[in-house]
């Protein structure tokens, strides 16, 4: 065990210093298809709690994209390089080039000027979670004049407001953005906020597994496409991604795998 | 390593990719998830248990001074619904359970007429004696008194006759308890009236060993029988961990003058006795086998004990002066009980009161790797029991490496089953703790395929950053300690305690409800 744990660290401190050195060189720009294929590893980053695309467990990351990214592995011949970290550093690395791939419950946001979207790995249906014993809010209208918060860089914010106010004329008084969801949780628990946005796959599950202390309503009758992200311009790795995810689709291991993760019939 | 890794580092540019590559080994060790491709399910199908998200707590929050909504917010459960919950703190904790803010932890836990009867856990050191609550409303739960553990004993044991109001605990020795002992310790069995659950009254004590250890105990209306230390009994067997526990049975028709009327041991427990060639070997792993009566569970003139690593052992014991073994099912080895033995529990399948037992559902305690898990084990013939199935969680305890020939499991050590419950509702439904695991309700209406169908897992009450105790310490927190569970039969509110000082839970289980007992196992 001791002789274990030595070669860990040892490990670990090379790592560490290799990975610095790599994201130094990274950083400068994207790597691209080829360049990867010549290290032999993708780095995708993940945030570790946005159930049932990504959650935590005492094995560490799994959920959905892992499940794709397993696939994606064996398509690819890459090994994957798996980052944790939170959904604005996951955007900002993407786009930065420090990571190759952003793979966590991104909703598509076309025009984005520094990252591209890969073809929809599932879609959902916009909705809102609110405490059950909050007996003033039954749909989205009762949203109006309301705080509601949303995860920062899911790019959620403008929909938020925009949806609700195209589907029901009202205006949330005030969106508050969170780092994370669960902070937006706990201060739903709190009182301090009167509803969280976001997907219906996500926050269902929430609903589900927290002892019916709250419900979700729908939010829009649209739905949006939760998509795989790479740096603007890597054409040749966006490719590569939406060959898989098409080819997926064709033989129904999506709908498959979707079905498995309770991500169908989360539209409208 | 650092020579090999030196040398890769003297380039530049195109070698840093190649140091990457030759690092992916050391990201394999450390078991991405990704890399190890772990797959799973809602519930994770056939004896398969599901990988359950674990709640992520914002920072700043108090897993020890949650409110009710909140241990529902950082709690994840599939047909369960969290009704009730307490940390029950107050002046019966321990000095280091107020120091570091811990909740009381409890071991066993029997619920009466909205009465809870709580043992206090030690691991880590939060509560030395039995508490007494009144449960009427779960979310408004009241101590109404509390016994101490006798001086310098750990008590976390409790049943209760309910026809005679008596309330019968072990007490095993334990450095842990800040009150010692003055001379030897009192290890023994208490009994107790409670009557008046706010003013329990102590009846008599029986004493097994000075100085010595008891651990599990099941009663009927006259008898104990407990797991427990003799005179006879070696006091050093040899075997690394401390634990020589025999069965004793308890005589407390009068309960203030209780006497032990019999026991049971295997050879080789006593003092000038050799074990005999199942249990005098090794483990596989090179661990000695500990062989020591770990938990009972009496019925119908028959007791079934975990022994630890003489597996599962089933007694008649219609002549209480001399139980006769009937059978013996010692799994261990081929399993390997590594250093701390195995089999922690054997729960006879009861469709009725009155059936003759044909299933037992069978757990391991096994904080190595792989863990430990569960059994369904055929006793239509009693004299040889044979293993149906397994019921795992794959995802903690299936993980293997066929490079380095070895299993691999996440880090923490408390990924084992516990303790099973037969559920009052049906007795193919069972709920089975596991540690940090949780709470799993399980399908046994077919034997060969057990099926969960729900889950409940706490908040995590992490004991790993205050003590080692626990099984915890710096590379391996303990996020939870679900420990034992028992299901009220008058209003099917399960009870769910937490070792780590995260107090009791009440549960409701939602989900189905087999309609049938289980099909025969043997045919």
């Amino acid at each position: 065990m001791t002789h274990a744990i030595s070669t860990h660290k040892r490990c670990l401190a090379w790592a560490v210093a290799t990975l610095a050195a790599l994201v130094a060189v990274s950083s400068l720009r994207a790597a691209t298809l080829d360049e990867i294929r010549q290290r032999g590893f993708l780095i995708v980053a993940t945030q570790d709690n946005m159930p049932p695309f990504e959650y935590a467990t005492a094995r560490g990351v799994i959920g959905y994209d892992n499940e794709l990214l397993i696939g994606l592995r064996e398509a690819s011949g890459l090994k994957i390089h798996h980052e944790v970290t939170s959904l604005c550093d996951v955007v900002a690395g993407v786009a930065s080039g420090k990571y190759d791939v952003a793979v966590t419950a991104l909703v598509a946001r076309p025009g984005d000027e520094s990252i591209a979207f890969s073809a929809p790995v599932a879609e959902s249906s916009l909705a809102y979670l609110a405490r059950r014993d909050n007996a003033s809010i039954h749909q989205a209208g009762d949203l109006h004049g309301r705080t509601v918060g949303v995860q920062k860089c899911a790019g959620l914010t403008q929909d938020a407001s925009a949806q609700v106010a195209a589907n029901t004329g009202a205006r949330p008084g005030n969106v508050v953005e969170f780092a994370s969801v669960a902070s937006a949780y706990q201060e739903l628990v709190a009182g301090r906020i009167d509803a969280v946005v976001g997907t219906r796959a996500s926050l269902g599950q929430i609903a589900r597994e927290t002892s019916g202390l709250f419900e979700i309503g729908p939010l829009a009758k649209t739905n949006v496409q939760i998509v795989w992200a790479v740096r603007k311009g890597n054409d040749a790795l966006l490719d590569l991604l939406n060959d898989y995810i098409g080819r997926l689709r064709g033989t129904g291991a999506l709908a498959r795998l979707q079905f498995k993760y309770d991500l169908l019939g989360n539209g409208t | 390593m650092q020579e090999q890794c030196r040398t890769l580092h003297r380039g530049a540019g195109a070698a840093l990719l190649s140091i990457a590559t030759a690092l992916l080994p050391c990201y394999a060790a450390a078991q991405s998830p990704t890399e190890m491709g772990q797959p799973v399910e809602a519930f994770g199908g056939y004896g398969g248990l599901a990988a359950i998200p674990e709640p992520v707590l914002p920072s700043g929050v108090d897993v020890f001074n949650l409110t009710l909504d909140e241990t529902k917010l950082y709690s994840r459960s599939l047909n369960f619904e969290v009704v009730g919950h307490s940390y029950f703190k107050g002046p019966w904790l321990s000095p280091f359970a107020k120091e570091h803010g811990l909740g009381a932890g409890f071991n066993g836990v029997r619920v009466y007429d909205g009465i809870a009867y709580l043992g206090g856990y030690n691991g880590p050191p939060t509560l030395f004696g039995t508490l007494i609550a009144d449960v009427h409303d779960p979310k408004n739960m009241k101590p109404l008194s509390f016994i101490p553990c006798r001086p310098g004993t750990r008590c976390v044991y409790v049943r209760v006759n309910q026809r005679k109001h008596i309330l019968v605990g072990a007490h095993d020795s334990s450095k842990d308890n800040p009150t010692p002992a003055q001379g030897a310790v009192q290890a023994g069995v208490s009994f107790t009236d409670v009557s008046d659950p706010s003013k329990p009254r102590e009846l008599g004590f029986a004493l097994t060993e000075a100085n010595g250890a008891t651990h599990g105990f099941d009663i009927d209306d006259r008898y104990v029988y407990a797991c427990a230390t003799v005179p006879q009994s070696k006091k050093n067997p040899g075997k690394g961990y401390f634990a020589n526990h025999e069965l004793v049975i308890i005589d407390y028709n009068d309960p203030t003058h209780p006497v032990q009327v019999g026991s049971f041991h295997i050879q080789g427990q006593h003092i000038g006795e050799n074990y005999g060639p199942t249990d005098a070997g090794n483990n596989y792993d090179g661990t000695p086998q500990q062989i020591w009566c770990h938990e009972v569970f009496y019925d119908k003139d028959k007791v079934y004990i975990a022994y630890r690593d003489a597996g599962m052992v089933i007694l008649d014991v219609s002549d209480r002066a001399h139980p006769k073994q009937i059978s013996r099912l010692d799994y261990v080895p081929p399993y390997s009980g590594q250093n701390f033995g195995v089999a922690h529990s054997s729960i006879p399948v009861l469709p009725k009161p009155d059936s003759v037992p044909k299933l037992v559902i069978n757990t391991d305690e096994l904080f190595g790797c792989p863990p430990g898990f569960g059994r369904v084990i055929d006793i239509s013939d009693l004299s040889n029991p044979q293993i149906l199935s397994t019921f795992r969680i794959p995802h903690v305890s299936d993980g293997y490496d066929f490079t380095a020939e070895q299993f691999v499991c996440p880090p923490g050590g408390s990924l084992t089953s516990h303790l099973p419950w037969q559920s009052f509702r049906s007795p193919s439904l069972f709920f089975v703790t596991w540690y940090n695991e949780g709470e799993r309700a399980i399908d046994f209406s077919n034997p060969y395929e057990p099926r969960e169908v729900g889950y409940y897992a706490s908040p995590p009450y992490i004991c790993g950053e205050y003590t080692k105790s626990c099984g915890g310490g710096v590379y391996t927190p303990v996020f939870r300690h679900s420990r034992e569970e028992f299901e009220d039969p008058t209003t099917g509110l399960i009870y769910l305690t937490d070792g780590n000082g995260g107090g009791l839970t009440v549960l409701k289980y939602t989900g189905p409800v087999p309609r049938n007992p289980p099909i025969p196992g043997a045919r």
